[in-house]
């Protein structure tokens, strides 16, 4: 479809989403009154955003009084305009908090701010909520939105003992985790790389270590995580399938406190505290030792050092009640280096985030922010040879990277009771450079040609959205929207309309659907579904479109025994376009095009998920299961058939179960199920005649394998057990916690992969072809030990 | 508390090794079972002018068993070729090879070879390339700056000082579109290590799949020489040059530059096959070649 007619088919939905807008602040409001304010954490003063701020009747004793509702958004601000003036009993809610409430009064045109602080309390609430069964929920909040507290990672069985925010998040229904090995987000069939993963609203480009091991995150410098499976909002874009936002911790202003932790694999240390009265700095690091352990376990001298680490950072800036600067920062590195006399290997790689906003409350009914952000992630190997006769040194030099610039601004305007409307405008500068190589011997160096042929490769992307969250009755709310999108290479325009509902059929029971489409200009191509470092992110061009995706939802969400329990039950489709691989036949010479190496295809992904969660008491926890198929269509692969890819499960399962023993003990477990992976294996096998060589079928036989379709077999069934005992006491004066974990309880052989092989028969005296079987993980206790100050 | 660190240590060292190395094991469950799926597998030329060419069939056979060319061999097939509305048989020799039964290929001409066994069928076609035209020169170029190829052909192969390049080069000014190959053997006598002459022998086999600017360039050989030096080896110095040039249809390359995939890594099977130009009931390659034959003594 051409820009033109993409444009004219969109044009009267834009242009009704375009006149709500307008028309929404035109609704009289001058007799009545703007509840405002901002929602912060009593102790450390970070914003709570989410928070949920409800108007009861003055005298109100149950939910049925209730008035009016919002929600605070991601800076902690909230707006409730056209309340009639009078007295209202106020209640703000968020997980992890104790309910906050009093009575207020509302006067007509007048000031109504009223900033809340919330007094934190762990033990009450739920682990995690899916929003939209919130029985108060007072708009329509994101579909399929799951948010994850962070303070309940700790509850749950970690790897190696260390808490991660990626793994934990693939315990939930509709993502899946394509290995062991992999902390990649496989969300409702789409891969890691349509995820769109943000830190402080700055996009995060691989957000695993060690190849997927482990994620970027450091969960002690994460105050908040929230999940979008389906169909997003128009505020967010440039992916295909789901979103990932995260917020960092912003400090406390209530004195110098710190946290930290040690586990079998890396230690961590977290430092905040106030700057002044106005002003807070949070401070954290992760080092991930696998080269200090192999440095024990294995002669040093014969394998290089490996090791990661991670560097969170965050400042902000009271101006006044209405003005906030926040600057915060992530970098992280994972680093290969080997160093003998004569050989040296310097490889390593990772991303590094900056932004800068500014949040500014315009009016009790208007909110903007402003940022500046810079995002990159590079992956470089330099390798070097010296000779030890000549002195000469032959040395070797490859890097690919991406480098962001982004400025965003958003308004959000709250022009009467039954509209939220926001709007925000985005440009991106993406400067890529897939793989340049520099080759230098003694004094001569040589420079290779960019492998894409787009040298100094730099592209704009400007993105304007529109979205109203619109109540249109006390049953029906709707957020409508859509993204327009302009990128620089290959001059592409386009438009993402998005639209969600939900209607209330009871207080604890509704209905929901969303529906979007959403393109991806960058791509990233993975080699065999499996991510690895040197995967590379470049832009659409003229011969790689950008990839499309269409998706809706429909669920039906309740609660019962007054929250205690929470269910939900939500079918999804997506179908995908201009989604790319690597052809059969692609060279990974550095002097061949990446562009060239590239096939085009679609696919198509449907699912439904049940999932029942028990939010509140000492045992809590949640079941999910996922019937799900995703499939691939690509001309020139498979000889044109569909096939489904590694990550496609039929049936996937997971349960979570936290148990509070006691006061000082807690007890965790998951368990999780899913059909083996697709996978592709030898069907047959046969030698390849080299007429020049005749006498080699006589000398010498080589066979080859012939596969079967791919991923057409599936591999056994992965299950796995892991539990978890903490413990905390305290021990000079300061909270410690305690965790014993035991990964892969009853110690399932999970299949990683599986290859042919020879090995030799004692019986027949030859060699014989067998099966075999890579397992990573056995059962594997472990300990870990966290501190606060 | 030296002996609770000395055990912290252990049990770090322990499931370090756990975490770190998983292990790989036989699988010896007897209920897996491989999918099998027999198939007919066909390989070979025909040759302008030349009835010995032969072409292979067998069948694949269950990828955890033994192969032995007496279970792969197809020695009872019908293997026929039809061009200008004639069937061509072909006739089993040995093992698994056929050959044309009383008609040779001839260049220009297409044949689609048919292949049936035990209910399976087979399909490929193959056209015989019409003989080489144009001329073919064989020159050498000097003037070539710097002895590195970026491909890095020489990385570990030369660490003198900077240095020109001299190429033996074979020049085919074809107008046809087609695809060369260019087997050749060097043969040059040198002053041994020990004293007395020791012949040397280079062979090597030049792929290019089009025409550059209208000419088809293979370089033979390539020397990296000093400029400076007085006693300067040159790609000239030979006793004989035996040069192979093979015509091949188009989309033999791409077969020939695939067929040893077989994509196996850490991660698993990524089902990588040759580039197979038959197909049906099973797979393979039949293409049509000419070839010719030049012997060289002297490169002016």
């Amino acid at each position: 479809m051409t820009a033109t007619a993409m444009m004219f088919s969109y044009r009267a939905w834009l242009l009704a989403a375009v006149l709500l807008a307008v028309s929404a602040p035109l609704l009289p409001a001058q007799q009545r009154g703007t509840l405002s304010g901002v929602v912060t954490d009593s102790v450390s003063g970070d914003v709570v955003p989410g928070a949920t701020v409800v108007l009861y009747e003055e005298n109100a004793t149950d939910s049925s009084r209730m008035i009016r509702g919002a929600a605070a958004n991601v800076y902690g601000f909230f707006s409730m305009p056209g309340v009639e003036p009078g007295r209202y009993l106020m209640v703000v809610s968020s997980i992890g908090y104790a309910r906050w409430g009093s009575v207020i009064t509302i006067v007509a045109g007048g000031e109504n701010r009223h900033d809340v602080a919330l007094v934190e309390e762990i033990d009450e609430g739920s682990v995690v909520v899916v929003t939209a069964d919130r029985t108060t929920e007072p708009a329509t909040r994101d579909i399929g939105r799951v948010e994850l507290p962070v303070e309940y990672l700790p509850r749950l069985p970690m790897l190696g003992g260390e808490s991660d925010i990626l793994r934990t998040l693939q315990l939930l229904p509709g993502v899946q985790q394509v290995n062991e090995i992999s902390s990649g987000l496989y969300v409702r069939g789409g891969s890691p790389d349509q995820n769109l993963t943000l830190l402080d609203e700055v996009v995060v480009y691989n957000p695993s270590h060690l190849a997927g091991f482990l994620s970027t995150f450091n969960s002690d410098a994460v105050r908040s995580i929230d999940l979008i499976k389906g169909a997003f909002p128009a505020r967010y874009g440039g992916r295909l399938s789901s979103v990932l936002d995260l917020t960092m911790r912003e400090g406390t202003k209530e004195g110098f406190h710190g946290a930290g932790g040690v586990s079998l694999i890396s230690s961590r240390l977290t430092v905040e505290g106030p700057i002044s009265d106005r002003s807070t700095f949070m401070l954290s690091g992760r080092r991930f030792y696998l080269d200090l352990l192999q440095n024990l376990l294995i002669d040093a001298e014969d394998a290089p050092d490996y090791y990661f680490y991670d560097l969170n950072g965050k400042v902000n800036y009271e101006i006044d009640s209405e003005n906030k600067l926040y600057l915060s920062g992530y970098h992280g590195r994972d680093v290969v280096l080997y160093d003998d006399n004569n050989e040296e290997v310097d490889v390593n790689w990772g991303n590094t985030t900056g932004n800068l906003r500014w949040a500014h409350i315009l009016s009790p009914q208007a909110f903007a922010g402003l940022s500046l952000s810079w995002s990159s992630y590079e992956f470089n190997a330099g390798l070097s040879d010296r000779d030890e006769q000549s002195r000469e040194t032959q040395s070797f030099r490859a890097n690919s990277a991406i480098r962001d610039i982004r400025m965003k601004g958003r308004v959000q305007l709250f022009p009467s009771e039954d509209h939220i409307v926001e709007t925000g405008l985005e440009v991106t500068r993406h400067a890529s450079s897939v793989r340049a190589f520099e080759v230098e011997f003694g004094d001569s160096t040589f420079t290779l040609p960019d492998s894409l042929g787009l040298q100094n490769a730099t592209s704009l992307e400007s993105s304007f959205y529109l979205q109203d969250e619109w109540r249109t009755t006390d049953r029906l709310s709707l957020n409508l929207g859509g993204r327009l999108t302009w990128f620089e290479q290959g001059s592409y325009f386009y438009a993402e309309p998005r639209a969600s509902a939900v209607y209330r059929l009871k207080p604890d029971l509704s209905l929901s659907g969303s529906f979007s489409e959403a393109r991806q200009p960058i791509h990233l191509v993975v080699r065999n579904g499996v991510s690895l470092p040197t995967d590379t992110w470049f832009p659409a061009t003229e011969k790689i479109r950008p990839g499309f995706s269409r998706q809706g939802s429909l669920g039906v969400n309740g609660s019962v025994d007054e929250g205690t329990w929470a269910w939900s039950v939500e079918g999804y489709y997506k179908s995908l376009d201009n989604i790319y691989e690597f052809s059969d036949t692609a060279s990974f010479s550095p002097l061949v095009q990446v562009e060239e190496q590239l096939v085009r295809g679609s696919g198509e992904a449907w699912g439904i998920e049940l999932f029942l969660q028990k939010k509140i008491g000492d045992i809590t926890g949640w079941v999910g299961y996922t019937l799900a198929e995703t499939r691939r269509t690509f001309e020139e692969l498979n000889d044109g058939r569909t096939f489904h890819p590694r990550y496609d499960r039929r049936h996937d399962a997971k349960i979570v179960l936290m148990y509070q023993l006691g006061e000082s003990w807690d007890f965790g477990m998951t368990w999780v199920y899913g059909t083996g992976q697709a996978y592709t294996v030898p069907s047959g096998q046969y030698v390849t005649f080299d007429p020049e060589y005749p006498q080699n079928l006589v000398q010498y036989v080589w066979t080859q394998d012939r596969y079967t379709e791919r991923n057409a077999f599936r591999l056994p069934a992965y299950h796995r057990l892991d539990v978890n005992f903490s413990h905390t006491f305290e021990w000079f004066e300061l909270p410690w916690r305690l965790s014993l974990n035991v990964y892969n309880l009853y110690n399932r052989r999970n299949v990683f992969s599986w290859y042919l092989s020879e090995e030799y028969d004692p019986q027949t005296q030859e060699q014989r072809r067998v099966i075999k079987q890579l397992t990573l993980f056995p059962v594997i206790p472990t300990v870990g030990l966290s501190f606060e100050f | 508390m030296e002996r609770m660190s000395c055990l912290w240590l252990g049990v770090m060292l322990f499931l370090g090794t756990l975490v770190l190395w998983g292990c790989e094991e036989s699988v010896t469950d007897t209920s897996i079972v491989l999918p099998y799926e027999r198939e007919l597998v066909v390989q070979g030329f025909l040759t302008a002018g030349d009835s010995r060419d032969s072409i292979w069939v067998t069948q694949t056979l269950p990828p955890l068993e033994r192969w032995t060319i007496e279970r792969a061999a197809v020695t009872d097939a019908r293997v026929v070729a039809l061009s200008k509305d004639q069937e061509l048989p072909l006739k089993h020799v040995a093992n698994g090879f056929y050959v044309p039964d009383g008609w040779t290929p001839e260049a220009g001409e297409s044949y689609e070879l048919r292949v049936e066994s035990d209910g399976l069928e087979v399909r490929g076609v193959a056209r015989v390339p019409v003989s080489l035209g144009g001329e073919r020169t064989y020159g050498v170029d000097t003037a070539v700056a710097g002895c590195y190829n970026p491909a890095l052909d020489y990385w570990n192969e030369y660490r003198g000082d900077p240095i020109d390049e001299e190429q033996l080069v074979l020049l085919i000014d074809d107008g046809a579109d087609i695809e060369y190959s260019v087997g050749f053997e060097i043969v040059r006598t040198v002053e041994g290590s020990r004293g007395g002459p020791q012949v040397q022998r280079y062979t090597d086999e030049v792929w290019r799949k089009r025409r550059v600017d209208g000419l088809f360039r293979a370089i033979l050989r390539t020397e990296c020489i000093n400029p400076s030096s007085t006693d300067r080896s040159t790609v000239r110095d030979f006793d004989s040059l035996f040069v192979r040039i093979v015509e091949h249809e188009p989309g033999y390359s791409d077969y020939y530059r695939s067929r040893w995939a077989d994509g196996d890594d850490f991660f698993g099977p990524s089902g990588e096959e040759p580039e197979w130009n038959v197909r049906g009931d099973g797979f393979g390659w039949f293409f049509g070649r000419a070839i010719l034959r030049d012997t060289i003594t002297s490169v002016p």
